[in-house]
């Protein structure tokens, strides 16, 4: 196939093409030695981060979740830290606060995790809705608002919350907006029977996580972030886009259908997927495989169809099978 | 046809649950109906005949052919034949819903369409539609077997019948993943509905039934519990309590006026050893016609409904103008109504008196014979009970004498509830005690009219008391007795000398609010199918009007709302391609039809054609460098274009 003319594009930004893809190489690689037998997940994790958005990972207990966060955490030379929620968390466990200090009749704020360029939520939808929103302003916007200050969260925020479905025990569902603020939610599913003993195997000893080394820094991070805002986008691919979008908003089986956050996402993702492929132009078919991911987790079912055996997922595939390609 | 495997699943025969639950149907219409005992043998082959015709769908792949007309002609044949062997039901029928005619002609047609359903060539794996149209056709000939009161078989084959179909009902998965058509869904619904009434049918049904048989059974192993529950006797016996276990069953339900509140039941001229005759075997039944009855006399009416097991025996106030019921009623000399044919619960009409008149079809005129009868002192009753009698009754005319004979018994006789007589009771009860029940009152009453001349007759039966609104509720403890006196001239009169302490109406008082509560809750299958029945033809149309109208409405309003939402289906052209890429474009699609590929409106072309060779591909990529990532270099499109016109031709990827 032929690239020449890909690489010709790629010199306008402070990051070649190349040096980017041998970088998210090596992120994949060593992600992959952790994770076994899911490239499909991985590579939809480092598009939420390289799209400058959230991810969500949602499964079953036991399908690596937490540890993928992990990896993903130590294999950048940021800081990293991890809140456990649980439900008696509360929102100031979270963003910090300010204690009185006794000498000299101060307040001094102390910095809460989200002070952190990785954070990873680990079962957020063990927490109560309350404890949830405190994440909205710090997921949207980077920043925390305490005490009528506000403070700057550092650079790259990458937020990685892991959830159980929520119809499992013991849970609170995410609100909506929550929901809206997640670029893309990855399932990971069980793996294959092959990589399934790979895992059994590799672990002998001793983790594999432990053996992980840090591949990119922080400053790597942010490059690639904006180089893939330079990604182009055709007017027709973002028509197509805001009309994938427009169409949940009028399905009668849809509640709620994507907000404009969500075609801003979608756009996003697009072009960090088409990045990882090597291309500096968004294709239909970069919007088309990555729609699921980013959408299917925005869209609210109406009861009936709930309770009918619909599935947001479905509806989304629905749209791409209804909707015309531009060509 | 031979019997070839096709590739697919697919089913030529009705499911098993579903052609159990329509068997199922046909043997409750072959019971229900009676077709088992008809004499004509097409009626009697009719129904085993179609549902083997049923059953064999399993033993052949071989359908009809699936032509529109076909189907149409045989079933005009089929239906045809039907009507001929049934017969059309006559018209003068009043309550047509619930007519044997209607049910079998009904249950027939049902019948057959669904043989001709079971023979149709098609899919039954594919639900809802078929199998739906399938189990809703067995509904409906289980609703036309439960169309009937007579038969307790409904109780029986009910149960079956709603194991089969829910198995039935299980069928009608709803396909997950494509979205339901809104008529497909609302034949669904509907067919939900109708299943759910006729379940419902035939519950209350049998719930009717067995409660009839519970009773039954009770009967028989506590026999005097009817007597307690009546509170007559067609043998009325003068003893030391009357009526002992006052009983809260009701034995009439009367809505309308009534005329008086003494209803009788039974009368008797002969008394004999402490005991009034004759007995009910005695006793000589004429059949009276509608005539006889003045049925057709003018008057407010009461609708009378027995509940009770009353032998068969039509209780009304002694002067009414005429009794309106279906049944076939026998009279005695007594003016004493009965009917033989009891089938259900006994309901009938009482026309009320004009003022002018008091006599009707219950008052007999008296004849010579029965008039000796009725002035006839027993021999054990003691004469001093003669002579005081006309003492009181002196001088004057008829009505004079039995007022002061009334009057007397009222004011210097007490009333008791238990009276234990010692020697000849009446006698004891005039001279001695002075204090007794209604019985002894009306004996009395009876033997002092006949000492002063005037012809008497001892009655039996009910005083109705308990009014609400419109409607009087007749309970067993309101049994009563009184006299009934025959005057010249003017007929028989109704005489009741018990003290007004002493008649039901002061003896119990309403009954608990739980009673009134309960009597409710019994009366409700009675009162949906006094309902029913009385709904005119012309009622069920439009309510079945009525119901598609709205069905339709509804399928109007979401059809609207789905459209408003959809409106976005239109869809605009994206903003094109350079002129020279769109020709490239243009040229590709056509070399790719060439080639016998297909291009989906709705798929990329890399989507599209995934298996294509590798010159497509190649085409794919440039041509989307070139349109999304904007570059300016088109001649290699034409170089590939080239090269793809002179690839082979492929046959289906």
């Amino acid at each position: 196939m032929n690239r020449d003319s890909t690489s010709d594009v790629s010199g306008i930004s402070g990051m070649s093409l190349a040096a980017l893809l041998a970088d998210v190489q090596k992120l994949e690689t060593n992600l992959s030695s952790v994770i076994r037998g899911k490239p499909q997940s991985i590579r939809l994790l480092l598009i939420a981060m390289l799209a400058g958005g959230h991810a969500l990972l949602e499964d079953v207990p036991g399908t690596g979740k937490t540890t993928l966060a992990k990896s993903l955490a130590r294999s950048i030379s940021g800081i990293f830290r991890r809140v456990q929620f649980t439900p008696d968390l509360l929102p100031a466990d979270i963003t910090g606060s300010s204690f009185y200090r006794p000498q000299d009749g101060s307040f001094e704020f102390r910095e809460g995790p989200v002070f952190t360029n990785i954070l990873l939520a680990d079962e957020i939808n063990r927490t109560s809705p309350r404890t949830q929103s405190a994440l909205l302003e710090v997921m949207s916007e980077s920043q925390v608002t305490v005490d009528g200050k506000r403070r700057d969260l550092p650079r790259p925020f990458f937020v990685i919350a892991t959830q159980n479905p929520s119809e499992y025990h013991g849970t609170y569902p995410l609100p909506e907006a929550q929901l809206d603020r997640f670029a893309l939610r990855v399932t990971l599913g069980y793996p294959d029977h092959e990589s399934e003993m790979q895992v059994l195997f590799s672990q002998r000893e001793r983790h594999p996580f432990e053996a992980l080394k840090t591949v990119a820094t922080c400053e790597q991070v942010i490059a690639m972030q904006e180089r893939v805002k330079q990604v182009r986008v055709d007017p027709a691919v973002a028509d197509y886009i805001v009309r994938l979008t427009a169409w949940t908003r009028t399905d009668p089986r849809l509640r709620l259908g994507v907000s404009p956050r969500g075609s801003l996402a979608l756009y996003r993702t697009s072009q960090a997927s088409a990045l990882l492929q090597g291309r500096d132009f968004v294709t239909p078919d970069d919007v088309r495989a990555i729609a699921p991911p980013v959408l299917a987790h925005r869209v609210v079912l109406e009861t009936k169809a709930k309770y009918g055996g619909q599935r947001s997922d479905q509806i989304v595939e629905e749209s791409l099978d209804k909707i015309p390609v531009p060509r | 046809m031979t019997e070839t495997t096709t590739e697919k699943p697919r089913e030529d025969s009705i499911p098993l649950p579903v052609a159990g639950a329509t068997i199922t149907g046909f043997a409750m219409l072959y019971v229900t109906t009676g077709q088992f005992r008809s004499a004509n043998p097409a009626q009697f082959l009719g129904l085993p005949v179609l549902g083997t015709l049923l059953l064999l769908t399993y033993a052949t792949h071989w359908r009809l052919p699936s032509s529109r007309w076909y189907g149409y002609a045989l079933r005009g044949v089929l239906f045809g034949a039907i009507v001929l062997i049934v017969g059309m039901p006559r018209e003068d029928t009043s309550f047509w819903y619930f007519k044997d005619e209607y049910t079998i002609l009904g249950g027939y047609l049902l019948a057959a369409e669904m043989v001709v359903q079971a023979w149709r060539w098609r899919d039954w794996s594919q639900p809802p539609e078929a199998v739906g149209v399938a189990i809703l056709l067995s509904a409906l000939i289980v609703a036309a077997a439960s169309n009937t009161y007579r038969h307790w078989q409904v109780g029986y084959f009910a149960p079956v019948y709603a194991v089969l179909l829910i198995l039935s009902l299980r069928r009608i998965g709803i396909p997950a993943k494509t979205p339901r058509r809104a008529t497909g869904l609302l034949v669904f619904r509907a067919l939900l509905v109708l299943t759910a009434l006729a379940l419902a049918y035939a519950g209350v049904d049998s719930v009717n039934r067995y409660d009839r048989i519970i009773r039954r059974a009770l009967k028989l192993l506590n026999r005097p519990q009817m007597h307690a529950e009546l509170g007559l006797s067609d043998t009325p016996h003068l003893g030391s309590v009357f009526n002992p276990h006052p009983s809260l069953e009701r034995v009439l339900i009367i809505d309308g006026p009534l005329s008086d509140p003494h209803l009788r039941a039974m009368a008797f001229d002969r008394y004999q050893g402490s005991g009034w005759r004759p007995m009910m075997s005695e006793r000589t039944f004429v059949p009276i016609d509608d005539a006889g009855l003045g049925s057709s006399k003018s008057g407010a009416r009461a609708t009378v409904t027995e509940l009770g097991d009353l032998p068969g025996l039509l209780v009304a106030p002694l002067d009414s103008a005429g009794i309106v019921t279906d049944a076939e009623i026998d009279r005695d000399d007594q003016g004493v109504l009965q009917t033989h044919n009891l089938t259900q619960n006994l309901g009938y009409q009482i026309i009320a008196p004009p003022r002018t008149a008091n006599q009707g079809p219950l008052c007999i005129a008296l004849g010579d014979q029965q008039r000796s009868m009725m002035l006839m002192i027993p021999p054990e009753i003691d004469p001093r009970v003669c002579q005081f009698a006309r003492e009181i009754a002196g001088s004057g005319s008829p009505m004079t004498r039995l007022s002061r004979l009334e009057q007397e018994l009222r004011d210097h006789h007490a009333y008791s509830l238990v009276f234990v007589p010692t020697g000849e009771p009446i006698s004891d009860f005039v001279l001695n005690r002075r204090a007794a029940h209604c019985e002894y009152f009306g004996s009395a009453m009876v033997i002092m009219a006949r000492s002063a001349g005037i012809p008497a007759r001892f009655v039996t039966g009910y005083y109705a008391h308990e009014l609400e609104g419109n409607q009087t509720v007749v309970r067993g403890r309101d049994a009563h007795a009184w006299a009934e006196c025959w005057i010249d001239g003017t007929g028989w009169v109704t005489i009741d000398a018990t003290p007004s302490s002493g008649t039901p109406d002061a003896l119990y008082p309403r009954p608990s609010g739980w009673r009134l509560w309960w009597d409710w809750v019994s009366d409700l299958p009675r009162r949906i199918k006094q309902t029913l029945s009385q709904i005119g033809r012309g009622s069920v149309l439009l309510l079945a009007g009525a119901v598609v109208a709205i069905a339709l409405l509804a399928a109007l309003y979401r059809h609207l709302r789905d459209r408003r939402k959809q409106t976005i289906t239109k869809w605009r052209q994206y903003a094109g391609p350079s002129a020279d890429l769109a020709a490239a474009a243009r040229r590709f699609e056509r070399a790719v039809q060439r080639h016998g590929l297909i291009l989906l409106p709705h798929r990329t072309w890399r989507e599209s054609l995934a298996a294509a060779p590798a010159p497509f591909q190649e085409f794919i990529s440039e041509y989307d460098i070139l349109r999304f990532g904007a570059a300016d270099d088109p001649h290699r499109l034409s170089e590939l274009l080239d090269r793809i016109e002179q690839e082979p031709r492929i046959s289906n990827p």
